[in-house]
């Protein structure tokens, strides 16, 4: 078969997350011009949210349960874009006043992480802490569950298919069509794009710059929380587990060109198919060449390097830059 | 519960880590504090230099010795109860591959080291060829992040530098064995052995000479014209642009330098360690820290990073040292608040002090004399008109 | 009648730069006041410091009688100053249509309506363009948008930063004509700075000429563009 119906279906979850982690990731590029190193870190505190609902609810008990979604997304969303406003608030805003350069910004960001980080792993041993003095039997077999934990044993199917290949998709789309009505259809929207894009003018306006760019990281925050929800069914959950996805999602948000946000989750679902069809017949073609069998699972990120590579060489801008008219019309397809 | 501190161990440990972060950090502040670079990949260029080691370096002297002194390698395998019934004769000639296989490694390495004690002098010029390598192999990555170096905007190359690192370490490092084993890791055969038990304090002593001729030349650059004009440029892109070929090609050439300085760095401390294994070349250790130090001392200027660097130091060790007192009282690992006070020094200094503990010498800024004088020579033809002005009685 | 803006020995400038020295002036209530000035002599930091967009480092500014030194731009703005810088002065990614109601945020939304519509009446070649992108305004069509967003606010004083720059000759003209009407029709007190030196001085009431950041001359509008050395020596108008 030319095409892996599983390795499809796995791949709409990951390249979602991708997309939610571009596109916020973009969204507070855009707003405080600064590429925040912390921004997959985010994700994976809304997988750590994931781990204590199966503990808090009992789900490690009943087994695959929708509570993993239905008290998750939005338990995360809130978590997560709270912690994104505080770094907001409190760190990048009185810096950036402050007349900090982009470095030194950045390397905040990358302070963050690693608090961010530190975190996450005082909550692993915690968890694990607590987890291995249980009472409870079924409990303590989560012991292991907070530095390597795969959570998808606990997510429901749908008709055969895990949930998070459906559920994945659906969120990406529902936040793009969401953002893209309230950014065009509300007037706190319509403000957000007037201060992201002169935030002088708008504050001579009257519009509040300040709350415009606190709600645009609380909800940057909360959208890579609900990445981080549908990420932990596809990856090993691990305080770390930031430090290596960056990459792809850094990938994403440039290929879509760090300027629009709808770019940016185009940008981070190719960066997923890429990653995972590309290590798919990257095997094969191996694999025939050398009579092996050979698993490149763990490489998914030199495609995402070279994407960044490429697109820095061809079209620092990103995709939203090029003709796309003039590109569809040399393929012949103008009309369509 | 009393603390016992061996005082000499410390001071020697503190006097390794003092001298392998000096090189990286004013290695870091060549890049980043004069030429603008940000380098969020510091540890891949570290890496690279115990990668080489670990790679190359095992590989070329189980083969130069497989081949050279088949004889005695022979020998001293059958010397050996557990290898001899593993190794045949056959298998001198895949000598090189296994060396730098986790698995073979651990068993073979004793072989090497006891080869190396018999033969110290081959010992020496393995040492050197392979510090030579990772030095060259560290500067030509510097020639080839120098192109996007020179072009990109300071965000995209920042992102791209620390992408290149965590694909490199955290993707090819931990899981493509043959390059240093995996997170498993490889043994080094113990090159040094001239230096017979002091192994560690001779190649301390050697870090602490190297970190002493970096500081030098890092103050040459910084004090010589091409430096102050790259510290220019690093704050007017204008000016990079106007200033063009020449600037570009001093740019290059630090870059090319600093970049190897990392990986010389990083080939010693593997020596140092006696082994290279991929976890220990992370983004905290080697990229973080690095510029926490440089945040700290002050960025631009190097003896404001050796102080820098030399309180970190100073910080992590205390911290080694409450650790086994607070670690029954917390219920999780101390070492998690070392990083996190870290992150929060950074943001702190950032804050309350961004030109660190020394700050950088200044540069003459704009004065508005000047400016009005162009201004004249500008605008206004008539040297008449222009004394009036001056004197300010060209008012009607 | 009392000055609507007193400019009173100010020095200011940004950060450690200071651009202007001991800057003085007094503008009459619907007066068109003209700053003029070769190239970076301060005209354009001079009206951002009124905006309060630059630091003073001394002198006050008056507007109405009441202090206004020091005060962020958005209080400036509500006392009734309205500032429209050279460029940048619309939201480029915005429609028409969301230009306008952005520059009526503040007001509630009847009344925006209602001085929305007001102001497409007086600039009725908007409304054929409400909901396109400002982007794809001309030139001329943005400076115009610009004005019709100041106007919502209703101000009593709008300071204008070279309307006319990188416009036609033709166009240009339309628009210091625009400017001469919202004095006229609607009593608003103008500052303009101009590049273009001998119409504004023709337009103009009141004129203060900079050079180097210092007041070179400060007088009717009309003496300025027959004064003998000035006029040739800084502003390059021929006799």
């Amino acid at each position: 078969m030319v095409v892996n119906v599983q390795l499809f279906l796995d791949t709409m979850a990951y390249a979602s997350v991708l997309g939610l982690l571009s596109m916020s990731l973009t969204l507070t590029y855009i707003v405080s011009r600064v590429p925040n190193f912390a921004h997959a870190t985010f994700a994976a505190i809304g997988s750590y949210m994931v781990l204590i609902i199966v503990w808090i609810m009992g789900i490690y008990k009943t087994g695959p349960s929708w509570g993993v979604y239905y008290a998750s997304l939005p338990v995360s969303f809130l978590v997560v874009g709270i912690v994104a406003l505080i770094q907001y608030l409190i760190v990048l805003r009185p810096l950036a006043k402050k007349g900090i350069s982009i470095d030194g910004l950045m390397i905040a960001t990358l302070g963050i992480d690693i608090i961010l980080v530190g975190l996450l792993n005082i909550s692993a041993d915690f968890l694990e802490d607590i987890f291995q003095r249980s009472p409870d039997k079924d409990l303590r077999k989560l012991v292991t569950y907070p530095r390597s934990g795969y959570l998808s044993s606990y997510e429901p199917t749908i008709m055969g298919i895990t949930a998070s290949s459906i559920l994945g998709p659906l969120l990406l789309l529902v936040s793009t069509i969401g953002f893209y009505l309230f950014l065009t259809r509300t007037k706190f929207g319509t403000a957000m794009r007037a201060a992201i894009e002169n935030p002088q003018l708008a504050e001579t306006l009257g519009i509040n710059v300040n709350l415009v760019y606190s709600v645009s990281w609380f909800i940057a925050g909360g959208l890579a929380g609900l990445a981080g929800v549908v990420m932990v069914m596809t990856t090993k959950l691990n305080p770390a587990m930031g430090w290596i996805l960056i990459v792809s999602v850094f990938a994403g948000s440039i290929v879509g060109g760090l300027g629009s946000l709808f770019w940016g989750a185009i940008g981070g679902l190719l960066i997923g198919f890429l990653e995972q069809f590309g290590v798919y017949y990257t095997q094969i073609i191996l694999g025939a060449l050398t009579g092996e069998t050979i698993s490149l699972g763990n490489y998914r990120q030199v495609f995402s390097l070279g994407a960044i590579v490429v697109m820095l060489l061809v079209a620092p801008q990103g995709l939203a830059s090029l003709n796309w008219h003039r590109i569809l019309s040399r393929l012949g397809l103008k009309r369509w | 519960m009393p603390i016992e501190i061996d005082v000499v161990t410390l001071a020697q440990s503190l006097a390794y880590f003092i001298a392998a972060y000096t090189i990286v950090t004013l290695s870091l502040n060549l890049e980043a504090g004069f030429t603008g670079v940000p380098n969020f990949g510091k540890h891949l260029f570290v890496a690279a230099g115990a990668f080489v080691v670990a790679s190359i370096g095992n590989r070329l002297s189980a083969y130069i010795v497989s081949v050279l002194y088949k004889d005695e390698i022979i020998k001293l395998i059958q010397e050996d109860p557990l290898l001899s019934r593993r190794i045949t004769e056959e298998d001198i000639g895949r000598l090189w591959s296994m060396y730098a296989d986790p698995l073979g490694n651990r068993d073979l390495d004793r072989i090497m080291d006891k080869f190396f004690a018999q033969n110290p002098e081959l010992g020496i010029i393995m040492f050197m060829l392979i510090v030579v390598l990772a030095v060259a192999i560290g500067g030509l990555m510097g020639l080839l992040i120098s192109y996007p170096a020179l072009r990109l905007r300071g965000e995209y190359l920042a992102i791209l530098l620390l992408a290149a690192a965590e694909m490199v370490v955290m993707a090819i490092g931990y899981y493509w064995k043959p390059l240093v084993g995996g997170t498993t890791g490889l043994f080094l055969p113990r090159y040094l052995a001239v230096f017979g038990q002091k192994v560690i304090l001779g190649v301390t002593i050697l870090l602490i000479l190297t970190a002493l001729a970096m500081y030098i030349y890092a103050q040459r650059i910084a004090n010589s014209p091409a430096g102050r004009m790259m510290r220019a440029v690093r704050d007017d892109e204008l000016a990079a642009a106007s200033l063009g070929k020449d600037i570009a090609r001093v740019r290059r050439d630090v870059i090319i330098i600093s970049s190897a300085m990392a990986a010389l760095a990083g080939a010693l401390i593997a020596i140092h360690t006696g082994s290279v294994v991929s976890t220990h070349y992370q983004r905290f250790s080697w990229t973080f820290i690095p510029w926490a130090m440089m945040i700290v001392g002050g960025v631009a200027n190097n003896s404001g990073v050796v102080i820098g660097v030399a309180l970190v130091m100073i910080l992590q060790k205390f911290v080694d040292i409450v650790k086994p007192l607070l670690a029954p009282i917390v219920p999780f690992d101390p070492v998690w608040l070392y990083q996190i006070g870290l992150g929060l020094i950074i943001i702190l200094m950032l804050y309350m002090r961004p030109q660190g503990i020394i700050p950088e010498k200044p540069s003459r800024t704009l004065n508005f004399e000047e400016v009005f004088e162009d201004i004249l020579e500008d605008k206004v033809e008539d040297e008449q008109a222009k004394k009036m002005i001056r004197e300010g009685r060209a008012t009607p | 009648m009392a000055p609507i803006l007193e400019v009173d020995g100010i020095d200011a400038g940004y950060g450690k730069l200071q651009i202007l020295f001991n800057v003085s002036m007094e503008v009459e209530p619907k007066d068109i006041f003209v700053i003029v000035g070769p190239n970076g002599s301060g005209k354009s930091t001079l009206l951002k410091t009124i905006f309060g967009l630059t630091k003073i480092y001394k002198g006050s500014i008056k507007f109405e009688g009441e202090e206004i030194t020091g005060k962020p731009p958005h209080d400036i703005a509500k006392t009734g100053v309205a500032y429209l810088p050279q460029t940048d002065n619309i939201f480029a990614q915005l429609t028409v249509m969301e230009n306008l109601k952005m520059a009526a945020y503040t007001l509630p939304s009847d009344l925006a309506e209602e001085r929305i519509s007001e102001v497409l009446d007086r600039f009725s070649l908007l409304k054929a363009r409400l909901k396109d992108k400002a982007m794809t305004l001309s030139g001329g069509q943005r400076q115009i948008l610009a004005m019709a967003m100041s106007l919502i606010r209703k101000p009593k004083l709008m300071l204008f930063d070279e309307p006319t720059a990188a416009l036609a000759p033709k166009l240009a003209a339309e628009i210091l004509k625009e400017i001469i009407k919202l004095r006229d029709e609607l009593g608003i007190t103008i500052i303009l700075v101009e590049q273009n030196a001998k119409k504004a001085l023709q337009m103009g009431d009141k004129a203060l000429l900079l050079v180097g950041g210092r007041v070179m001359y400060r007088g009717q509008a009309r003496e300025l563009l027959e004064h003998p050395e000035l006029g040739t020596l800084y502003l390059g108008l021929k006799k």
